[in-house]
């Protein structure tokens, strides 16, 4: 081949330009320490590179927010649980102090007034919120658990039409009854006057019946149904005469059937008769449903939504708006779940249901009622002791006081037993709920332990996909180093050639 | 016996010869480095000799300088041009992918998966606070981002079509120049060479420009010899020169040359939807059709063509099903009659709106090779039919009844993916993930207990945005309303975030707590299911993935053959400079070689002299 001085300029150009091209990737690599600068350098790093960023940058939203967030929201109801646990415990030595035969009314009073502010600042604890968003209400975080002082506003109504409780056959007790009838209103001023009383009058006996968990409700009439059967219940005129007329349903022969609904104190009675053929109609296992309407609240009474299925009407400066809760939705659908990784979620929230039941509120108002029968009562018995040590022995008037006083007396006995078994029953019952708590607090703790477990594993995440990433994109410097150091030389060396071969020509001599 | 004055003669004929082989030394030398210079060889006879009718016969009678040519291979000049065609190809697409490749590249900071990771992001914070109304507003504004990265990368994307177009018009400029220059430099050579004389470095000249134009577009070069057409055995030394370009069509025919020109499309007149207006239709002045998507044609031209008009091989193709007229009541409460043409489809990027390219402000239509216009089109579903209001077409009028059953299209089918292409795609993933979007925000409940409202939109051409009823194929155009361009968040929700349906729906009476996320956890999943949306058989988010693996290998392609062209075209410059350059060293042996030449003579001159000297003045005197 006839080479001539221009292919050899054209030639030596080229190979330095290579040399150049070269050097220029090797200098970027080094600069950026990424291997590729554009796609098209290599398409198939590139391509992983934007895989891996976003693995990395999930794991990142997972590690950096998502786990800490989980972790507050489940350290706040940590806490709120803890201090429910304490007011329980404290309620649990209030009833232990309480289930003694020797205390008398005063002593009970104070009691039943300290276990009154322990049932506030439980229900209390369940209004925690973090930033601002209660952390047991489900997806209601904007709505408080128990009813603030907003109920005191005037402007404001809450009706709820409609809350449908569901109870199964367990869930009837049985109450203490004590007809005080006869004694009723006897005092020191009136006891000549009053009506003959014997013994015989007071008489005592036991009523099934569903406490439901509101009192104070809004109609007088109830509906209870189950298995697609609706049976009714009376109105009653006082809750006094409701278990007087279920008393005397029982007393009669045979046992009528009677269920009767008291809305001021929330309670529906069942004759025995008609508890039995209840019991005989259902399982364990189905589900009675009760339904009725609320439409008065006061500060702390827990609202009905987090619990129940139930409609509403809240009426605000004349406006009203109706609004359905947990028709379509389970109530206990309501648990908020966070990603924590791919495919794994942890849930945040607990609900009302799982820790704060209505019960403990309850069983106060029974401890109230009994304790105001056994006040009345008490001041009877007082009124007769005082009067008799007055009155001589066998005189009529005596002989009245003294009859009076033993049937005060019976009353009195029947009362104050029965008080000391419900305060003994409220340490079963406060015990019992303290047990759920303390599931809820465990539940709490597990997944408290399982988001640990889920965050370390996925800071490895992080740093494994880092590492890929890095292996992916970066050079490895010394490699490159190396490379350079070759290509500089190379370069020198093409430079040199150069230079020498286009220097001399024959011309040079000529 | 010859004259006693012969030798001086001779030696007369070496110093012309040795003065012309210097001359052309001198003019090799000084033409080393001008570029498509060849190297000039004088060709040297011994001039014939002279019957002396003596004992010894003929004598020689000196030297004959018969031609100074320049030597050039024509085998070399055609792969040139072949390779450089090729090579011009792909420079300018290697440029232009690059440049695409710099939009779509995800530098971590404003890229389609940055944003689309923010956005992701944004949804799993609403998911931790959903009650929260800044939550929802991060989540908005990070959507935001990601049509304002289309409606940039649309806006970039464009600006890129509008260079190549006026690059295309520059190379139109260049041919046309170039043929000029040609046909008058045929008719120089053919003055100069009818005389018997080469035309050297007007020859030079001329396989420059064609060095040139092949560069620009593929050439074919043909020579003939005129002969006497009375005697067709004699050549006159004239020669035709016929220059054909982009597979076959004539340029240049020895002094005639066509020329092509350029018409920009009227406003709103387009071939894809996505098209910049005043894109450039190539004529040939002469009123022939200059098919610029030809198979055979190749060079920069038809990489701009590609990078311009790619479309992937998706273009409009159907059939006639029938051409009627239909009588349309003005504003004025005039009738007057339309004709409408029905055209079925059979390809399913044409069945489905989402993917659907044509232009909905009017075109051209080809119908069995007439060019019709049309102003605007219907697509009917049930039918897979297109009916085209057609306009009348200054040239052709409207299509009539005879036209039911021919093929029709609206663009050529180009298998390259050029601007086009990234358009389409872009639009096919805001449309199809839009409508999945949409449906789950408007399937939920916003914070003020409303059923939620859309998220994605576009804005329209004059003002405001598509209504949640725009989109919905019953009702409007469905989402082929949108495009990278006019992709856009739905304006009420960047006023009020409350109003994004986040909560799931349960029933007309009842709403979800504030706390539920059954829309945003549905949203999350679409981002990375490929079951809720299928983006080129990857999910939502792989959305750069699958782009940028097109323009990184088309980028990488084009960077390769590029490459590789070039290489050749050293090589190919190398095999042609080396028997066409001019080597110094050569001519610096030529130099040696003819200056003793002339010297030698010079010296028989003078030997000569004296020989005479010594004959004249001093023999038999």
């Amino acid at each position: 081949m006839r080479m001539t001085n221009k292919i050899m300029q054209n030639n030596s150009l080229y190979n330095i330009n290579n040399n150049k091209v070269l050097q220029d990737k090797l200098s970027t690599q080094m600069s950026t320490q990424k291997k590729i600068t554009r796609p098209s350098d290599d398409p198939v790093v590139a391509i992983r590179a934007l895989r891996l960023r976003t693995s990395v940058s999930e794991l990142t939203q997972y590690y950096e927010k998502n786990a800490p967030d989980a972790e507050s929201w489940l350290t706040v109801t940590e806490k709120a649980l803890g201090t429910g646990t304490e007011v329980l415990t404290d309620m649990v030595k209030q009833a232990t102090k309480a289930a003694n035969k020797d205390l008398g009314v005063e002593d009970l009073t104070i009691i039943t007034q300290q276990m009154k502010l322990l049932r506030d600042e439980y229900y209390s604890t369940g209004n925690v919120d973090y930033a601002g968003r209660f952390v047991f209400t489900g997806y209601r975080t904007d709505t408080s658990l128990s009813f603030t002082s907003e109920v005191e506003d005037p402007a404001v109504t809450y009706d709820y039409t409609s809350i449908t409780e569901p109870v199964k056959i367990g869930d009837f007790d049985t109450i203490n009854y004590t007809d005080m009838s006869a004694v009723d209103g006897l005092n020191k001023s009136n006891y000549t006057s009053y009506n003959t009383v014997t013994e015989q009058d007071i008489t005592n006996s036991d009523i099934h019946r569903i406490r439901l968990s509101y009192d104070d409700l809004k109609d007088k009439t109830i509906e209870i149904s189950y298995n697609g059967v609706t049976v009714t219940a009376d109105p009653a005129t006082s809750a006094e005469n409701a278990y007087r007329e279920i008393a005397a349903a029982n007393a009669a022969n045979p046992g009528t059937e009677k269920i009767v609904f008291v809305p001021e104190t929330g309670e529906v009675l069942f004759s025995d008769a008609a508890y039995e053929k209840l019991n005989a109609a259902v399982t364990t296992d189905t589900e009675i449903s009760i339904t009725y309407g609320k439409d008065s609240w006061k500060n702390g009474d827990l609202r009905p939504e987090h619990y129940f299925t139930c409609e509403a009407t809240v009426t605000k400066n004349g406006q009203s708006e109706n609004k359905v809760f947990n028709k379509d939705a389970d109530v206990d659908s309501q648990i908020i779940e966070y990603d924590v990784g791919y495919n794994q979620k942890i849930r945040v929230n607990t609900l009302a249901s799982e820790a704060f039941t209505h019960g403990i509120d309850r069983d106060i108002d029974d401890l109230e009622k009994a304790l105001a029968s056994l006040t009345e009562i008490n001041s009877t018995v007082e009124d007769l002791k005082t009067l008799k040590k007055n009155l001589t022995e066998g005189t009529p008037d005596y002989e009245t006081v003294e009859q009076e006083l033993a049937a005060a007396q019976k009353a009195y006995d029947y009362v104050r037993e029965n008080i000391h078994s419900m305060f003994e029953g409220t340490i079963t019952s406060v015990q019992n709920y303290l047990d759920q708590t303390n599931v809820a607090v465990t539940d709490n703790g597990a997944r408290s332990s399982r988001l640990d477990l889920v965050s370390n594993r996925l800071m490895e995440q992080k740093t494994t996909f880092q590492t890929l990433q890095s292996e992916n994109e970066d050079v490895d410097i010394s490699e490159v180093a190396i490379q350079l150091t070759s290509t500089e030389l190379t370069y020198e060396a093409a430079l040199m050639a150069t230079g020498k071969i286009m220097q001399t020509s024959l011309m040079n001599y000529i | 016996m010859p004259s006693q004055f012969f030798g001086l003669y001779i030696a007369g004929s070496g110093l012309r010869a040795s003065n012309a082989a210097l001359n052309t030394t001198a003019n090799n030398i000084s033409n080393a480095q001008t570029v498509g210079y060849s190297r000039q060889t004088v060709t040297q006879e011994a001039s014939n000799a002279l019957r002396t009718f003596t004992t010894y016969g003929c004598a020689g009678a000196g030297v004959d300088t018969i031609a100074i040519e320049r030597v050039r291979d024509q085998f070399y000049n055609v792969k040139y041009w072949d390779n450089n065609c090729k090579y011009g190809e792909y420079e300018v697409k290697e440029y232009y992918c690059k440049t695409i490749e710099d939009y779509f590249k995800d530098d971590g900071k404003t890229g389609f998966k940055t944003v689309f990771n923010n956005m992701s992001a944004a949804l799993q914070s609403i998911v931790s606070n959903s009650s929260s109304e800044s939550t929802k507003a991060q989540f908005i504004s990070s959507a935001k981002a990601l049509t304002d990265y289309f409606n940039n990368m649309y806006g970039n994307l464009q600006e890129l079509q509008k260079d190549v177009n006026l690059e295309i018009k520059q190379n139109v400029d260049q041919i046309n120049s170039i043929a000029e220059k040609i046909a008058t430099l045929n008719k120089q050579i053919n003055v100069i060479e009818l005389s018997g004389a080469k035309a050297n470095e007007l020859r030079d000249q001329r396989e420059k420009l064609v060095d040139e134009l092949s560069e620009i577009v593929d050439v074919d070069i043909t020579e003939y010899d005129i002969t006497d057409s009375n005697d067709p055995d004699r050549k006159t030394g004239g020669t035709r020169y016929v220059v054909q370009i982009a597979g076959g069509q004539p340029l240049v025919d020895a002094n005639d040359y066509n020329t092509l020109t350029y018409t920009a499309r009227a406003t709103g007149e387009k071939v894809n939807q996505t098209d910049v207006d005043g894109l450039y239709d190539i004529h040939w002045s002469n009123g022939n059709e200059f098919n610029l998507t030809n198979a055979a044609m190749e060079g920069k031209l038809k990489g701009l063509v590609e990078l311009r008009d790619g479309n992937n091989g998706a273009n409009f193709e159907g059939k006639v099903d029938s051409v009627y007229e239909e009588t349309v009541t003005n504003a004025g409460g005039s009738t007057s009659k339309v004709t409408k043409m029905k055209v079925s489809v059979t390809a399913d990027y044409l069945k489905d709106m989402k993917t659907c390219t044509l232009s909905d402000t009017g075109g051209h239509i080809n119908v069995a090779n007439t060019i019709y216009s049309y102003s605007s089109w219907e697509y009917d579903e049930a039918t897979a039919t297109y009916t085209f209001t057609m306009k009348n077409d200054p040239e052709t009028g409207v299509p009539d009844a005879s036209r039911v059953g021919r093929e029709v299209k609206t663009s050529e089918s180009i298998k390259y993916q050029g601007i086009p292409y990234y358009m389409d795609q872009m639009n096919t993933w805001i449309r199809g993930f839009s409508e999945k979007v949409n449906d789950i925000f408007k399937a939920g409940v916003n914070a003020y207990e409303d059923p939620g409202c859309i998220l994605f939109t576009g804005n329209k051409a004059t003002d405001g945005q598509y209504e949640a009823s725009d989109l919905d194929a019953a009702t409007g155009n469905g989402y082929y309303e949108l495009t990278a361009g006019n992709f856009a968040i739905n304006d009420a929700l960047i006023k009020d975030a409350g109003l994004l349906g986040t909560r799931s729906y349960l029933s007309d009476d009842e709403v979800q707590g504030v706390e539920e996320c059954g829309q945003i956890k549905e949203m999350i999943e679409l981002l990375t299911s490929k079951e809720m949306y299928k983006f080129r058989n990857g999910s939502a988010s792989q959305m750069l993935e699958m782009v940028l693996s097109d323009v990184a290998l088309n980028a990488s392609n084009a960077n390769t053959f590029s490459t590789t062209y070039k290489g050749l075209q050293t090589s190919i410059d190398n095999q042609r400079t080396s028997i066409s350059g001019v080597d110094e060293d050569e001519e610096a042996v030529s130099l040696v070689k003819y200056q003793n030449s002339y010297t030698l003579a010079s010296k028989m001159i003078q030997t000569l002299t004296e020989i005479y000297d010594r004959l004249i003045l001093e023999t038999g005197v």
